[in-house]
């Protein structure tokens, strides 16, 4: 929802942001299928596990080197990076391809 | 009695009019008092309501209904049922149509569908709003199919002003058959709690079809098209509660497409506020407990003002009107609270019409993202979150006004 590859021109995160494919229980769960099968103690290699995911992948720090990721901010500094945000954008001009009407699927 | 005007003299010219005039006036005593009743205003007790004191402009107060079917030759009311005109809200000019049940039910015939398509006209040609006030019995059959054509002049004219002018419904009183659509085209509907009906089919004839049985507060109510059927976008506790919403809605949207949508004067801190400050500690630390997505947005727009739309209707997606540094902005955000903030068929369709809405009007739209994914299930699958979740997708990427995200958790 609203990610700069849809179109957003600007993306701001929260460090508590987690940008990822799907949470770090699924994740988990199919990455390490056969290897939690044969632990000795599934429960325990599966925190393991899970904490080294979320450890690497959910945080907004891995979006933001790509820049997918516009900002990193901290919660309290988002009304003023969205106030200023918009007042840049007031004058945005974006133009779509000629056509008759798009088909969104209804 | 005075004796008759001499119609051959201009005093007497200007006399007849003003009796014309007089007659035009609600005379309609025991009708009005049934609707009064009912907890209804009369259509001209709802302009007064509505519009800017002095400010409604009437058209078409002299015309009448030209069939001679069914003995309706005998009865040929001034306005044939409907009110029409043109005035101002908060000083800005709206069309405005405000069917009036108690005059044949409020049903529509030729002449009630063609002074309704003058005022639509009228509302592109100048580039305003146009505002139905709806309280119909539906099609006056009398008329037969001269009625029906004139629903579809109605829709055609909704069609071709969808996305250039806003277009606001409010239900006020019954709303059934083919007269549901025009409605359900416009951008925005509001209905009144108790006395607002809307359905293809009533009661009787599910009974007859489907042996289901149904009351018409269930089945059509006000209740069940803000929550059920995502239909309506606002539920009036009463009539005036439905103008102060739709007063609000209005604040926030351009008079057309090529105009801006009105600006507030504000002083907005430029620094960061002790308010600014709790959002620091809204997050949980555990992912899977959940805090209220309300105060986030709360704590960024002006005022802290947020105008909802389809509160009840799809609650883990919110959508809505608010404004930064006094201009209008669209706010969609997940609702953590409500379904973990999964995204649904209902959330996406909300979503994606409010996007497209935003878009068509030249207001930016800011995104609030703390989303799981989308909600697992048969349900969901076989009534198509594949198509319908690709509305959502489709509307942001198609959406040209700006876009601004800020991703609080999961996204």
């Amino acid at each position: 929802m609203g990610s700069t590859h849809l179109g957003a021109d600007l993306n701001l995160a929260w460090p508590t942001a987690e940008i990822a494919v799907m949470g770090g229980q699924g994740a988990v769960n199919i990455l390490y299928r056969k290897e939690l099968a044969a632990a000795a103690d599934p429960d325990a290699e599966r925190a393991r596990l899970l904490a080294e995911y979320q450890d690497t992948l959910a945080n907004p720090y891995i979006a933001a080197e790509r820049g997918y990721v516009d900002r990193v901010i901290l919660p309290s500094e988002t009304r003023l990076m969205v106030t200023r945000g918009l007042r840049a954008l007031r004058n945005k001009r974006a133009t779509r391809p000629p056509k008759k009407h798009g088909n969104i699927p209804l | 009695m005075a004796a008759a005007p001499d119609p051959h003299t201009t005093a007497g010219k200007a006399e007849i009019l003003r009796d014309r005039r007089a007659e035009a006036v609600d005379r309609r005593g025991a009708a009005v008092e049934k609707q009064h009743a009912r907890g209804k205003m009369t259509a001209m007790e709802r302009i007064d309501a509505l519009l800017d004191e002095g400010s409604f402009q009437q058209l078409d107060g002299l015309a009448k209904h030209r069939s001679v079917n069914f003995g309706l030759e005998n009865n040929r009311p001034y306005g044939d049922g409907v009110i029409t005109g043109y005035g101002t809200v908060d000083g800005r000019p709206v069309c405005v149509f405000a069917q009036d049940f108690t005059v044949f039910g409020g049903s529509l015939g030729e002449v009630f569908g063609e002074k309704i398509v003058k005022v639509m006209d009228l509302a592109m040609k100048t580039g305003c709003p146009v505002i139905g006030l709806n309280d119909s019995g539906g099609a006056r059959i009398q008329e037969g199919v001269v009625s029906l054509g004139l629903y579809g002049e109605i829709f055609y004219r909704n069609v071709q002003s969808s996305g250039v002018i806003p277009q606001i419904s409010m239900i006020m009183g019954p709303c059934a058959g083919g007269a549901v659509y025009s409605p359900a085209i416009t951008d925005f509907t509001i209905m009144v709690d108790k006395t607002s009906h809307m359905f293809i089919t009533g009661p009787d004839v599910i009974k007859t079809v489907t042996g289901e049985d149904v009351e018409f507060e269930d089945l059509g109510g006000a209740l069940t098209h803000n929550s059920k059927s995502g239909v309506a976008h606002y539920l009036g506790s009463d009539e005036n509660d439905a103008f102060d919403y739709l007063k609000a809605l209005l604040s926030f949207l351009p008079s057309n497409n090529l105009d801006n949508a009105p600006v507030s004067e504000v002083q907005v801190a430029l620094e960061i506020t002790d308010e600014d400050l709790e959002l620091d500690t809204i997050i949980p630390d555990s992912p899977n407990q959940p805090y209220d997505m309300h105060r986030v947005i709360e704590h960024v727009l002006d005022n802290s003002e947020f105008l909802e739309t389809q509160a009840l209707f799809a609650p883990n997606i919110l959508c809505g009107f608010g404004r930064v540094e006094g201009h209008s902005v669209g706010v969609v955000a997940n609702q953590p609270m409500q379904y973990a903030g999964t995204l649904d068929i209902d959330a996406s369709e909300k979503a994606a019409r409010f996007v497209r809405t935003c878009d068509a009007f030249n207001i930016p739209v800011l995104t609030f993202v703390d989303v799981p994914g989308f909600l697992p299930g048969t349900d969901q699958e076989w009534n198509g979150i594949i198509r319908r979740g690709a509305k959502l997708i489709y509307a942001y990427a198609e959406a040209t006004v700006p876009l601004v995200t800020v991703i609080t958790r999961k996204a």
